[in-house]
């Protein structure tokens, strides 16, 4: 019974300075993380006055710098603004103008519900196709646009191609197959695939720059020639990547399609030229709804390829 | 298989640090040779120029009667594609499964289209496979990389040195970043496959323990020189203080030293210097392990 109520051991504790207020321990730690070391330390020094003065001023007060940039970027603001001659008034006051439109797209013509969903579908077999040639055509470009890759010279003159390729818009690349290959959805396709070359050939680059150099080093150390290393340890690494990207423009590419239908390059864009031609808005919003489906489809499906590949 | 001869190896770097003053040695073939020496004294300089990836400043490297000290592109590639290199940081392509990080090992004899389409040949993969067996690893050549455990990496960066069929094998602090038990089984390893394969093998490693144990010769380099190169029976206490201490003042505290593993009287010795720094009444019997030992460094 006895030793069971027997206090447990003393064990024997250095006698220690009395425990100081929460205070002086935060100020001599951060002295410690100022100075480094903690011998430094002495109550009065005259660093520790000086980081103390330094540390106790209001730490959100902006210098002088920071106020002449933020003058500056306001301005640009300003000026940026004012070349989009906004006039906010006009747009409350003539909203109602608007109305016979929205009417006509609360009421949609269903009767040409079966033509949107066959251009939809024939846009939709553009997009596949054209991402999937701008995609293989973008790899080589991307791996030659790619610093860790290439040498100076080709660096240089791929980004400049790429640049190049990428100021041409869409709907002028759209022009050019039309007259090339004729009107219709090949020549749309050709258009996705070159205008989306420009920016995939970039993208792509970048991606590949920011892999892990490392592995990639162990692979050029094995004696593998340069493409044979890329391809092996560098592009496993920017697949998640470049699978976004190809994704994300599969869905722009079907958004933007009315561009190509401007040109009469196929596709569900056609049709909208076409009704906005008539002013039928009413027939209109079938197509637009018949794009979202697109697009809502689209997202589902990239969701599940996403989670299966990455 | 290659014997390695180094003789007056110097470099330089750009920034003006030499890393190897004067490095010279040779190494049969077959030998399992281990290097020790601090952090900075030179032994990843040596591992990159015996590997051709760092051009030498002056002196020669003859590796299987070849000279590699300065190569140009391609015979540098041909040369690297039969040394293997195990790194600290295994430095696998994470997303690849084992089998295709070890099937890297083989782009170094492999066409480009079949390195484009990723569809080797029916012996590569088998060669693949068998250095994949040798390090117990066969039943993950499935796995992705990066799901695999620490041990498990580097036996896989070893199999994929192994894959190239090397004439010399060279790692670079293979087990640093593993914990004792899994260091011990993958040196163990290594030391199995090099032997059975005859590889000539290079291996930096700070852990003395393990160099003793696993090494047929032990190498120690010290400021950019060598200044031990013998058996493990050999490297005794002086040969430690010469490749580990040669900055200190050693009469005082060699009884101690003869007994601990250096990682250890490092540690102690960073104690015994904070305990001296404080004021002598403050914290006097604090059973610190620099209160364990005395001035004189004895227990």
């Amino acid at each position: 019974m006895s030793h069971l109520e027997l206090e447990p051991p003393q064990i024997a504790r250095p006698a220690r300075p009395a425990p100081k207020g929460f205070a002086d321990k935060w100020q001599s730690s951060v002295s410690q993380v100022l100075f480094g070391r903690s011998e430094s330390y002495t109550p009065d020094s005259e660093a520790l006055k000086r980081a103390r003065e330094r540390w106790s001023r209001p730490m959100n007060r902006p210098s002088l710098r920071v106020v002449i940039w933020g003058v500056l970027l306001i301005a640009f603001l300003v000026w940026s603004y004012q070349g989009v001659g906004a006039d906010l008034l006009k747009l409350v006051r003539e909203i109602a103008d608007a109305q016979p439109i929205i009417r006509q797209f609360m009421d949609p013509d269903w009767a040409i519900l079966s033509d949107a969903i066959d251009a939809t579908v024939v846009t939709v077999q553009m997009s596949v196709i054209g991402i999937l040639g701008a995609s293989i055509i973008s790899l080589p470009l991307g791996l030659l646009a790619a610093r860790n890759v290439s040498n100076t010279p080709v660096y240089l003159t791929t980004r400049l191609f790429l640049s190049l390729v990428r100021c041409v818009p869409d709907l002028v690349w759209a022009i050019c197959f039309v007259v090339i290959v004729g009107l219709g959805p090949f020549a749309g396709t050709l258009a996705i695939i070159v205008g989306s070359s420009g920016s995939f050939g970039k993208l792509f680059a970048e991606s590949i720059e920011s892999v892990d150099p490392k592995p990639v080093d162990a692979v050029r150390a094995t004696g593998a020639p340069s493409l044979s290393a890329s391809w092996w340890a560098i592009l496993p690494q920017a697949f998640p990547m470049l699978l976004s990207y190809v994704l994300f423009y599969w869905e722009s590419t079907v958004r933007n399609a009315a561009i190509f239908g401007l040109v009469g390059a196929g596709g569900i864009g056609q049709l909208i030229d076409l009704h906005l031609g008539l002013l039928r808005y009413d027939r209109l919003a079938v197509d637009i709804i018949c794009i979202f489906a697109a697009v809502v489809v689209i997202d589902r499906i990239s969701a599940v390829i996403r989670a299966r590949l990455l | 298989m290659a014997n390695i001869e180094v003789s007056n190896l110097r470099k330089t770097f750009p920034n003006g640090h030499t890393a190897l003053a004067d490095v010279s040695f040779a190494i049969p073939e077959g030998q399992f040779v281990c290097v020790v020496g601090r952090s900075g004294a030179g032994k990843s300089t040596l591992m990159r120029c015996l590997n051709a990836s760092l051009p030498v400043s002056a002196g020669e490297i003859t590796v299987g009667g070849r000279t590699v000290a300065s190569l140009a592109s391609r015979e540098r590639r041909l040369y690297q594609r039969e040394v293997g290199f195990i790194y600290q940081e295994f430095n696998l392509v994470g997303r690849l499964s084992a089998l295709q990080n070890v099937l890297t090992g083989r782009l170094g004899f492999v066409p480009l289209w079949r390195a484009v389409t990723m569809y080797l040949s029916r012996r590569d993969r088998e060669i693949a496979l068998t250095s994949l067996e040798r390090v117990n690893m066969l039943h993950k050549s499935a796995q992705r990389c990066d799901s695999l455990s620490g041990g498990e990496k580097q036996r896989v960066a070893i199999a994929r040195a192994f894959a190239q069929q090397p004439t010399l094998l060279l790692a670079d602090e293979p087990v640093a970043n593993l914990d004792p038990e899994l260091a011990d089984g993958v040196m163990k390893d290594l030391r199995n496959v090099a032997k059975e394969t005859g590889v000539t093998t290079l291996v930096n490693i700070h852990n003395i323990v393990q160099a003793r144990r696993y090494a047929d010769r032990i190498i120690g380099i010290a400021r950019g020189e060598v200044v031990f190169d013998g058996s493990p029976n050999e490297f005794d206490v002086d040969a430690e203080n010469r490749v580990y201490r040669f900055d200190q003042d050693l009469d005082a505290d060699t009884d101690l030293r003869r007994e601990l593993d250096p990682h250890v009287v490092h540690d102690l010795d960073k104690a015994m210097k904070r305990a001296m720094k404080k004021a002598p009444d403050e914290d006097a019997d604090t059973p610190t392990a620099g209160n364990l030992l005395d001035r004189s460094g004895r227990l």
